[in-house]
């Protein structure tokens, strides 16, 4: 391990500082262009800032680019197409910027220039800086780590979690850290979670409930060499406990 | 002049707690060790009336309270620089308006008198509006930062006018502008926040029913009847006749009550005009109330924005409209029209309903006045859209970063 996974993990908040890219849209050949042109920084503004603004949301709204093509340009089979593209390529800036490029690609040249927004009505692109903000949340395990993230707010899940993984980091990055640990499985699995594009609570919310189950197991595993009756009161204990944590808002 | 922030008084951080949870005053507590040694100043034009005041009274108690030592210098100036700022601002709003050399000539006097007035020597200096734009030019030490907060929407500024101030602006290390909308292409790195409302103000903070009685019976507004209102400066921007209209038609087919009620900021030289054509498009109609507010009447503001069916805002152009953000806030129905910031605060069909006509404004109104399920279900979620991103902490989250970001990063 370098020194960086030697050193306990420490979580930290962000402030997004969103800016204009300086790119604009009118129509679909320009959103085409200006995708192209996206820093990997506004690709990922676009599709992943609802998620920073709306952590508790139950349900996100569409990302920018789809909005814009459904309410602006009034072109609903192309949103679909881009808004499908944003839910099955999230992994990376590579494989989303080639996916909404297909999407838009799908309609011809001409068609492009003449599906426009209405004046006034032109998408401005934008990007953002993250501005880090230290928490005072250490792990000093994947354990430890698994705690501190239950306990974080949205910034931090949208930093560690979402952000890092999408764009790099200087220092060192909480999936790396867990692997470097021997948590690839609780690294693969925030990494499937971030790339669900779900709301920053219910996420937060899903690792609880990954954290209850294993809890649960555990109490049932602790529970087995003791007679039967007793086993089966030590279930029901932690189902109870489980249902009721689960209840609470 | 220096405004003096009061310190007394219950603590602004332990309110917001209550309003926006632990995490939200953690963030800012951090962001403020970052800055710590370090002094900022806010500089304006007035510090009564308008939303930038309101704003700036609350911010600078907010940052003292967190540590940041923070102060506010208002540039002062006589009815002849009011006229021209408003000349300016009626053109950034992309009215006609045209600057002449000598109003040009004015404006730099008034400035060059303010730069040497001021005290001007904090650390970082966020300059409100194009009123004090000059100042960076004239007064920047080394090692001094100097942002520009827009709060107007420059999206039809009327290039000659833009081009007299754009050169004032690139002196500055960066500009904030409340939306993207508004942002012109700038050689600086400009940063998009958007404004915020007090949940604690006088304003804003809750009332319950005999205090609204009370503030509400001098208006002797009638209790039978659901009330519209648009409460908003009486400037032609807000488009208070395009409300009446729309009322004349909801009329036809609900009954209602129109409210019209505002005061005037003490740059806007055209408040009177604009209310004696509001008043005179009304006539003697016992349906319509035309209220003009004085600057300190907050109280009654939020108890006619709390009595209200339906809270209109049915402006030409816009900033932010953080009138808009103040009923959403008191989950009020809002019917506003899709310019400036307010898409970025009605979210259609989400947290309000937006217009772009007055037979828009129209529909919408009659509609929610027609279905109080659904002003329940828009206004409950508008109070949480404003919870998230609207609320005073946030705000000063982004100022926080944004002072950090340029502190930190300075050599000279």
């Amino acid at each position: 391990m370098t020194d960086d996974f030697v050193a306990p993990f420490a979580l930290d908040d962000s402030v997004p500082l969103v800016s204009p890219s300086g790119d604009r849209a009118r129509n679909l050949e320009e959103l085409r262009g200006a995708i192209e042109r996206a820093s990997e920084r506004s690709l990922f503004w676009h599709v992943a800032g609802g998620q920073r603004r709306e952590p508790w949301c139950d349900e996100l709204p569409p990302d920018d680019f789809s909005a814009w093509v459904a309410t602006a340009v009034q072109d609903r089979v192309t949103a679909e197409r881009l808004s499908f593209a944003v839910q099955s390529q999230r992994g990376s800036p590579g494989a989303l910027r080639a996916g909404l490029l297909e999407a838009l690609g799908r309609v011809r040249e001409r068609q492009r220039i003449a599906r426009a927004a209405p004046d006034g009505g032109d998408l401005a692109l934008l990007t953002f800086e993250s501005v880090e903000v230290p928490t005072g949340l250490l792990a000093h395990d994947p354990a430890g780590l698994e705690a501190a993230l239950a306990e974080a707010d949205a910034g931090a899940w949208f930093h560690h979690v979402v952000e890092q993984p999408w764009l790099g980091a200087d220092g060192p990055r909480l999936h790396d850290w867990l692997r470097a640990r021997g948590a690839s499985a609780l690294a693969a699995w925030l990494t499937e979670l971030a790339g669900s594009g779900l709301p920053l609570e219910t996420m937060r919310r899903r690792l609880l409930q990954r954290m209850r189950r294993r809890e649960l197991r555990r109490r049932v595993s602790d529970a087995s060499p003791h007679a039967d009756g007793e086993r089966r009161q030590a279930e029901r204990a932690a189902v109870a406990g489980l249902v009721r944590r689960l209840r609470r808002p | 002049m220096q405004v003096a922030v009061p310190a007394a008084g219950p603590s602004l951080i332990d309110g917001y707690r209550a309003e926006t949870g632990d995490a939200a005053i953690r963030m800012l507590e951090a962001l403020a060790r970052r800055l710590r040694g370090h002094r900022i100043a806010m500089v304006s034009s007035t510090d009564t009336g308008g939303g930038v005041a309101e704003i700036l009274h609350r911010l600078l108690r907010l940052l003292n309270e967190l540590g940041v030592p923070a102060t506010w210098e208002v540039m002062s100036g006589d009815p002849r620089f009011h006229a021209i700022t408003k000349k300016i601002h009626n053109a950034l709003h992309g009215w006609p308006a045209a600057l002449e050399p000598e109003e040009r000539d004015y404006f730099h006097e008034v400035s060059a008198r303010a730069a040497r007035e001021l005290a001007l020597d904090a650390d970082l200096l966020l300059v409100h509006d194009p009123h004090p734009v000059a100042l960076a030019g004239l007064r920047r030490r080394p090692g001094q930062r100097w942002v520009w907060r827009c709060h107007v929407d420059l999206s039809r500024a009327l290039p000659e006018v833009w081009g007299f101030l754009e050169p004032n602006v690139a002196r500055h290390d960066a500009a904030v502008f409340s939306h993207v909308a508004f942002a012109p292409p700038l050689p600086l790195p400009s940063y998009l926040v958007p404004p915020s409302i007090d949940p604690m103000s006088d304003k804003n903070r809750d009332l319950d029913d005999e205090e609204q009685d009370a503030l509400l019976s001098r208006f002797q507004l009638p209790a039978h009847r659901p009330w519209i209102s648009q409460i908003s400066r009486f400037d032609r921007v807000k488009d208070p006749l395009g409300v009446i209209e729309a009322f004349l038609l909801v009329r036809r087919r609900v009954d209602a009550h129109l409210v019209l009620a505002g005061g005037s900021a003490d740059d806007d030289p055209e408040g009177a005009e604009v209310l004696a054509e509001v008043r005179a498009r009304a006539g003697p109609r016992e349906d319509i109330s035309i209220l003009p507010l004085a600057p300190d009447a907050h109280r009654a503001i939020n108890a006619l924005q709390r009595r209200s069916a339906v809270v209109v805002q049915k402006s030409l152009r816009e900033g932010f409209a953080l009138t808009v953000t103040e009923a959403l806030w008191k989950r009020r129905a809002v019917v506003a029209s899709a310019v400036g910031g307010i898409p970025l605060q009605v979210v259609h069909e989400r947290t309000g309903l937006l217009s772009r006509s007055i037979e828009g404004c129209a529909f919408q109104v009659t509609r929610l006045l027609r279905a109080p399920e659904l002003r329940r279900r828009l206004g409950q979620a508008g109070r949480e859209h404003v919870r998230e991103n609207f609320l005073h902490t946030r705000e000063a989250r982004d100022y926080l970063a944004i002072f950090a970001r340029l502190l930190e990063g300075r050599n000279g």
